[in-house]
């Protein structure tokens, strides 16, 4: 599982939760060390901050669309976390290429649900 | 003066409330945002206690909680200074000459409406109170009153001082469906069927006066279905 959150406290939270649920966590913490880790690790899920710097969310996952179109085998659902819940904002997030929008706080079940799907 | 006047000060009025719309939506969104991360460690940290709770793991995800209250606490404090009372304010002026202003604004627009607009300054017209604000406020609640009253009836806006630092405007209306306690809502009202544009306005209100100290207040009328709206601010 990839862990895209510039925030450390977030992602490091995420991770721990995740690994807690038996599945190897992966952090990055922008956009550059997120495309390099898909590359190498073509995780199952990644977890994607809208608000990352200087590259942000929608673009990084416009940009893994494009990686797995030309990759043979690297299928990674994408998961948009944000603090916002406007409509804009998930029809962005639905355009750029994310299979599910979850508004933080995002709830350790729901999380577990996103796991097990 | 002519429907088209009124149309305009209509529209200017819906543009307002529209403006107060999109400032409350993006003030929400941010709130939202900011608020979002630090909640969202605290919840996966609960999790992690839940999920593994010995000595160590409780004491290591407490201060990380710990560290995320104390987070979230600085960024609403940051929220509420920039919404706060930071802002230079704008130059005083004389309570009559606002009330003067309102006059001229209203009474046109009340009288196509056939609703009496009466304004009487009670001694205080000298008294000089911040100007931009006030009048916003003013103009405001002025425009949801000729709104809100049928043609043959009255409104009054007055203004007296109070005390030996503050003007209280009054805004008497014959008929004001919002609760007296529209800041709180409490059982058994919670705000559940009163008009969304009446209470949008007030409370819109009540945050500027607050912008300026001051305070805004509805008393209902112990008979019937008016009210009088009290607006309180400092004078010079």
């Amino acid at each position: 599982m990839l862990i895209v959150e510039d925030d450390d406290d977030s992602r490091e939270m995420l991770g721990e939760l995740v690994a807690s649920y038996g599945h190897l966590a992966v952090p990055a913490a922008n956009a550059d060390e997120a495309l390099a880790h898909v590359r190498l690790q073509k995780p199952d899920l990644a977890f994607i901050d809208l608000g990352l710097p200087q590259l942000g969310g929608c673009e990084l996952a416009r940009l893994l669309r494009l990686a797995m179109a030309d990759t043979p085998g690297l299928k990674t659902r994408l998961v948009a976390l944000t603090g916002y819940s406007d409509r804009e904002m998930r029809e962005s997030a639905g355009a750029a290429g994310f299979d599910a929008y979850v508004v933080k706080p995002i709830m350790p079940e729901a999380l577990e649900a996103l796991l097990r799907a | 003066m002519p429907e088209s006047a009124a149309l305009l000060l209509t529209r200017l009025d819906d543009l307002r409330r529209a403006e107060r719309r999109a400032a409350s939506a993006r003030m929400v969104s941010v709130a939202g945002h900011l608020a979002g991360t630090p909640l969202n460690v605290i919840a996966g940290r609960a999790a992690l206690i839940r999920a593994d709770p010995s000595p160590e793991t409780i004491e290591e995800n407490l201060r990380r909680i710990e560290e995320q209250v104390e987070r979230m606490a600085q960024r609403m404090r940051r929220l509420i200074d920039y919404f706060g009372l930071n802002e230079p304010l704008s130059e005083h002026r004389a309570v009559g000459a606002i009330l003067a202003e309102c006059q001229a604004l209203y009474s046109p627009v009340a009288e196509l409406k056939g609703v009496t607009l009466l304004v009487e300054p009670r001694g205080a017209d000298q008294l000089h109170i911040e100007a931009e604000v006030s009048e916003l406020i003013l103009t405001s609640l002025l425009s949801l009153a000729v709104r809100k009253t049928a043609p043959g009836q009255s409104i009054t806006l007055s203004a007296a001082a109070h005390g030996p630092r503050s003007v209280v405007f009054e805004l008497s209306l014959p008929v004001l469906d919002v609760p007296h306690n529209f800041e709180r809502f409490e059982p058994p009202e919670h705000g559940i069927g009163y008009d969304p544009c009446t209470l949008e306005t007030c409370w819109t209100c009540l945050g500027l006066a607050r912008r300026i100290g001051g305070t805004l207040a509805i008393v209902k009328a112990a008979s019937g279905s008016g009210a009088t709206l009290h607006f309180a601010c400092a004078h010079d």
